[in-house]
């Protein structure tokens, strides 16, 4: 997959060019603009894969969409831009074997070499992570594009690392994952803001965002007047 | 011959720094291959192992300074190092099976404890709510059962019209006055209505607002036994029945903004109650709550009470079956049990000389029957 990220980090766009034969899995609605010798199918399975119904169904529960749309090209030299909804950032991470476990709505695009289906948090962690209940997980190997909201930093971890709920992005599936409070004693965890926080234990990429979500959110809505 | 597992590696080697291999277990070391045809080697005295990943269940095994890491999630993969190593690992092995238990226990335990508590918080809240909503209902003024009682006479079906005739309403009232004067709570206005209807019925809405239909007026035998009646029906006013019963049957959400302050929902509520002909279904306790104070009603205002067993006795004799008009009786509890209650009630009652109600009651009852034969006419 050729691709370039352009207007980075708050306002980034992914421009793809794909060769003739060449195919990108998109999430729904996520095209802005694409040149025209593309053939577009839409489906609720994977490129070539199975699954279909209950992947589909598995996928609305991690917060993105029932469909995937599937960008195959049909002449060389063809442009593909696409964008999340959010503002914010996009990275690209290449897998080959393993798995990127990613936050729902996160997943923008892929490869057709990439299997995506969702994975349960557990409930203690689907409780308290401030994600979705579920994660998608993308494995196999190709190209992924996954987008944030705000910038995006890529952290390599080593042993253990802290990262605030509703800021993961993404993580390796070598990192192990828990749920704990930020200071040493529970009071003064909540009474410095942070509450509980994700810890990370192993070796693995992780990708965390500037901001997060439901902050901005809790931030904006009282302000906005009832419709 | 070796077994071969799906895995990956770390490595400072990789250009990525790490890359999906095949891992083969050999007689003296663990070896992992990427399809580039790269080869990394860890030898078993060397290896340190350590059980980990997303799903707790991948494992992965590191050479002594750490710059390669070794992994893969196969259900066997951990059976097969142990075995290939010949118990050099066993050891570790064993103690990292023993953590990856410890925190699957650790991990039930707590979702069973996220589930239990769950459970209760939901009880006691809904409980808490229940109870809160009622006390806060008891506290607020008779204002608001007025305004509650108006609103749902307004609304709600009459059965018949309603009969104007002085000399047959203005008795009624004044035995309404009489019994009024020894209400519970101050500030209620017992605004009597009489309606022509066969029903032998009669009710209070909250407030005070009264309609007795002349069905009863004929089915009782003594004004005594009417004034029983209405004792009754105003007892469930002034223990304010109406509201706790609204209360019981408004929506969690509509009790906590009770709670927090708001009534404007009590209201909404109280007339869809009252006008959805709810009238008689209070619960059975405060039934019986309303005939013991119905009881003192009368007593202190010195009416005879046991016109009040008195009417029961004579509704189970004449009317065995329940018919279907008999509404006051048949969605109050069986008469047997009102009739030896209400007796042991005024048995313990202390000694008083009763009035008896001065009335021509076979005139006022043909007045009924007068209105009803000039309604046919």
């Amino acid at each position: 997959m050729q691709y370039d990220l352009i207007a980075r980090p708050s306002m980034t766009v992914a421009k793809m060019m794909l060769q003739a034969g060449e195919t990108v899995t998109c999430e729904v609605g996520a095209m802005v603009a694409m040149s025209s010798g593309f053939q577009v199918e839409t489906t609720s399975r994977s490129k070539g894969g199975a699954g279909g119904f209950r992947k589909g169904i598995k996928r609305m529960f991690s917060g993105e969409s029932y469909f995937l749309n599937h960008f195959t090209a049909t002449a060389p030299e063809q442009m593909l831009m696409v964008g999340p909804s959010m503002l914010g950032d996009i990275m690209h991470h290449s897998l080959s074997g393993g798995s990127l476990v990613v936050q729902g709505s996160s997943w923008l695009a892929s490869s057709t070499g990439i299997e995506i289906d969702t994975t349960w948090q557990g409930l203690g962690k689907a409780f308290f992570s401030g994600e979705s209940m579920f994660w998608v997980k993308c494995s196999g190997t190709g190209d992924l594009l996954i987008n944030s909201f705000g910038a995006i930093h890529e952290i390599d971890v080593r042993g253990e690392h802290v990262v605030d709920t509703g800021h993961i992005v993404a993580f390796e599936d070598t990192l192990q994952f828990d749920i704990g409070k930020a200071g040493s004693s529970w009071i003064g965890s909540f009474l410095g803001g942070e509450g509980l926080v994700c810890k990370f234990k192993g070796q693995g990429k992780l990708y965390v965002q500037s901001h997060n979500p439901p902050s901005f959110g809790k931030l904006l809505g009282p302000k906005l007047r009832p419709r | 011959m070796s077994q071969i597992f799906s895995g990956g590696v770390f490595s400072s080697d990789l250009s990525d720094g790490r890359a999906g291999v095949e891992i083969e277990l050999l007689s003296s070391h663990v070896c992992a291959s990427t399809a580039e045809g790269d080869a990394f080697v860890i030898p078993y005295e060397q290896c340190s192992v350590e059980q980990g990943g997303y799903s707790g269940k991948m494992l992965f095994c590191r050479n002594p300074d750490r710059s390669i890491t070794i992994f893969s999630e196969d259900p066997s993969f951990l059976a097969a190092l142990d075995e290939a190593s010949r118990g050099l690992l066993s050891e570790q092995l064993a103690a990292e099976r023993a953590k990856s238990k410890r925190q699957s226990r650790r991990g039930s335990l707590f979702v069973t404890g996220i589930v239990v508590g769950a459970a209760i918080l939901i009880v006691l809240l809904y409980y808490g709510v229940r109870v809160g909503a009622d006390r806060v209902t008891k506290a607020l003024p008779v204002s608001l059962d007025k305004q509650i009682g108006k609103m749902a006479y307004q609304a709600m079906p009459k059965e018949g019209t309603e009969v104007h005739d002085p000399q047959l309403v203005d008795p009624i009232r004044g035995i309404v006055s009489r019994l009024a004067e020894h209400a519970k709570v101050e500030g209620l206005d017992f605004d009597l209505h009489v309606v022509d209807s066969p029903t032998v019925n009669a009710f209070c809405l909250p407030g005070g607002t009264m309609v007795v239909y002349t069905g009863l007026i004929s089915a009782s035998e003594s004004p005594e036994q009417l004034a029983a009646v209405i004792a009754h029906e105003m007892s469930h006013a002034t223990l304010r029945h109406g509201v706790s019963r609204i209360s019981q049957s408004m929506g969690l959400s509509a009790a906590v903004s009770l709670i927090i302050g708001d009534s404007a929902g009590l209201l909404a509520a109280g007339e869809e109650f009252f006008r959805n002909a709810s009238i008689n279904s209070y619960s059975r306790q405060q039934e019986s709550d309303a005939d013991g104070e119905g009881v003192m009603m009368l007593h202190k205002a010195g009416i005879d009470p046991s016109g009040m067993p008195g009417l029961f006795e004579v509704l189970k004799e004449e009317h065995g079956e329940v018919p279907e008009a008999l509404i006051w009786i048949s969605t109050h509890p069986d008469h047997e049990t009102r009739i030896a209650e209400t007796k042991m009630m005024i048995q313990s009652l202390p000694d008083k000389n009763y009035d008896t109600i001065d009335l021509d009651w076979s005139e006022i009852q043909s007045r009924v029957t007068n209105s009803v034969e000039m309604k046919s006419e």
